[in-house]
C-alpha cells in the first residue's frame, strides 16, 4: 500500500475542491454531490492498493468521482442523451446581451458533458489525455468537446479579448 | 496553451470559491468513518462491511458476531434431530422515537430444545442488545445534530423438513441508508449450523459460484442499462465481487443456492441489497454427500 490511511486522508483535502467541482458538474446539486463524494471516497480507500504511483492520486480519485457519478445519474435518468446536448449545445448560454454574465455564469450554464470538460481543463490544469482517462471517452471526443465549449466562452468574453 | 485559455485559467482562478459547508462536512464524517489498515488480505473484506454506513457501532457488532458463531459452532456436536416446523416468535422489542433519533427493533427466538437452537437465540439476543445499547449511546452523543435510524427484523426464509434458515436483516439511516444480513443455517438432519465452509468439499465451488454471479450480473446490465454491478469495473477490475467459506447464503425452498448481497457489497449504493439464484446442479460436484441428498432428496 503506498498511503496509509492519514496521507489518505490528506490527498483527500488536498483534492476536495477538484473531487467537488467535478462531482457538481455532473449532479448540479449539492446534495448529490457530496454523496458521490462520499462513495467515491469508500471506493477509493478500499481499493487503495490499486494505485501504484502517489502522483497519479489525483486522475485517478477524480476518474473514481467521475465513474461514481456516472452512475448515480443513470439511476436517477437525469443525464440529458447526447443528440440532445448536440442539438442544444449552440445557444446554450442564455444571456441577455445588455446585461453582460460572469465567466462563473457561463460555465455553471453549459451542459452535460461540456462543464465536465471545461472544469476539468479549465479547472484543474488537467490535459487532453488526463481528462479522456477520467471521463472514460475519447481523446477526439475531448478535443470536440472541449472546441465546442470554448466557442461558447470566448463569446462571453469577447469584450475582454477585444481589450 | 493560446491567449485566451490562459485569461480563461486565470479568471477562473480569481473567483474559485470554497466547496460548501454540508459538503465539506461529509467528507469529514466519510473520512472519519474509515476503518483502519489492516496488513494482508483480511483488510477488503473487513472494509466492505464498512461501506458507507454512518452508523459505526452497527460495524462493530456485524463484524464480531460472525466469527463468535463461528467458534461456537465449532463445538457442536451431533445432536438429536430437530422438529419437522421449528416456530419463531418475537420474545422482546425494542422501540425509540424521538424528533431526530428512531430506533425498532424485533428480537426473535427460535422455539426448540437442541444446542444449536441456543446457541442461534443466544447470538440473536447479543447482538439486539448490542445495536439498541449502541443505539442509545450515539443518539445520545448526536442528540440534534443529526438523525438516525435502525431497525432489525426478521423473517424464516426456509423450513422444510431437513433444513431452516431464519434470516435477520438490520437496516440504519444517517443521512444515507445502509443494510446488513444475517442468516443463521440450520440442517435439521442432524441439528447442526451450517456456513458454507460446512458445505464445500472443493474450493473450486467459491469459483464456479462467482463466476455465475458474474454472469447473472452481465447478462442483468444488459437488459437494462441503469443496473451496475462493479464486475469488469474500469477501475476497480472485478475484485469486489468476492464469495468465500464465510458468505452469507441461504437454500431456495426446492434448495436451489441463493447468495445475498449487502448494500455496497458489489454494486454502487443505490442498487441496495440484491440476491442471486444458482441452480443446485451447478454445485453438486463441489459440495458434501450430506447435503447433495438433502438437495437432490
Amino acid at each position: 500500500m503506498i498511503l496509509n490511511k492519514e496521507e489518505f486522508c490528506e490527498k483527500i483535502h488536498m483534492y476536495e475542491n477538484s473531487m467537488y467541482y467535478l462531482a457538481f458538474s455532473l449532479v448540479r446539486n449539492d446534495a448529490d454531490a457530496a454523496d458521490v463524494i462520499s462513495e467515491a471516497i469508500y471506493r477509493a480507500y478500499s481499493n487503495l492498493n490499486k494505485l501504484k504511483n502517489k502522483k497519479s492520486f489525483k486522475a485517478w480519485i477524480l476518474q473514481i468521482v467521475h465513474n461514481t457519478a456516472v452512475e448515480m445519474i443513470r439511476k436517477n435518468s437525469k443525464i440529458v442523451p447526447m443528440e440532445d446536448i448536440e442539438n442544444k449545445i449552440q445557444g446554450s448560454i442564455q444571456y441577455d446581451l445588455t446585461t453582460k454574465i460572469t465567466l462563473k455564469e457561463a460555465i455553471n450554464q453549459l451542459k452535460h458533458p461540456y462543464q465536465t470538460v471545461v472544469i476539468l481543463f479549465y479547472y484543474e490544469n488537467l490535459s487532453i489525455i488526463e481528462i479522456s482517462r477520467i471521463t472514460n471517452i475519447s481523446i477526439v471526443s475531448v478535443k470536440k468537446q472541449l472546441s465546442r465549449a470554448r466557442k461558447m466562452l470566448y463569446e462571453v468574453l469577447k469584450e475582454d479579448f477585444d481589450l | 496553451m493560446n491567449r485566451k485559455d490562459k485569461y480563461i485559467r486565470e479568471k477562473l482562478n480569481e473567483t474559485k470559491e470554497e466547496i460548501p459547508a454540508s459538503v465539506k462536512n461529509k467528507i469529514e464524517k466519510t473520512l472519519n468513518s474509515l476503518p483502519e489498515q489492516k496488513r494482508g488480505d483480511s483488510t477488503f473484506v473487513v472494509f466492505r462491511k464498512f461501506a458507507i454506513a454512518c452508523l459505526c457501532f452497527l460495524f462493530v457488532a456485524i463484524i464480531l458476531l460472525p466469527n463468535i458463531s463461528v467458534t461456537y459452532a465449532e463445538t457442536l456436536e451431533k445432536i438429536p434431530v430437530l422438529k419437522e416446523v421449528i416456530k419463531v416468535v418475537t420474545i422482546r422489542n425494542y422501540f425509540y422515537d424521538d424528533e431526530y433519533h428512531e430506533m425498532n427493533i424485533e428480537v426473535p427466538k427460535v422455539e426448540g430444545d437442541s444446542e444449536s437452537i441456543d446457541f442461534i437465540n443466544a447470538d440473536v439476543e447479543e447482538l439486539t442488545k448490542y445495536i439498541a445499547d449502541k443505539f442509545y449511546e450515539e443518539a445520545n452523543d448526536l442528540k440534534d445534530e443529526a438523525h438516525t435510524a435502525v431497525s432489525i427484523n426478521y423473517e424464516v426464509v426456509v423450513d422444510t423438513k431437513e433444513w431452516f434458515t431464519l434470516k435477520l436483516q438490520i437496516n440504519t439511516m444517517t443521512g444515507s441508508g445502509n443494510t446488513f444480513f444475517k442468516y443463521y443455517n440450520l440442517n435439521k438432519l442432524n441439528g447442526n449450523i451450517v456456513s458454507l465452509n460446512d458445505i464445500v468439499i472443493d474450493d473450486e465451488f467459491y469459483n464456479v459460484v462467482k463466476e455465475e454471479i458474474k454472469s447473472q450480473m452481465k447478462k442483468q446490465m444488459e437488459d437494462n442499462p441503469d443496473l451496475k454491478y462493479w464486475i469488469d469495473d474500469s477501475v476497480f477490475g472485478d475484485d469486489l465481487l468476492s464469495i468465500d467459506a464465510k458468505h452469507n447464503y441461504y437454500f431456495s425452498s426446492n434448495y436451489d443456492l441463493v447468495i445475498p448481497f449487502e448494500k455496497y457489497e458489489a454494486a454502487p449504493g443505490y442498487m441496495g441489497t440484491y440476491e442471486f439464484i444458482l441452480d443446485k446442479n451447478l454445485i453438486k460436484d463441489y459440495i458434501s454427500d450430506e447435503i447433495n441428498e438433502i438437495l437432490f432428496g
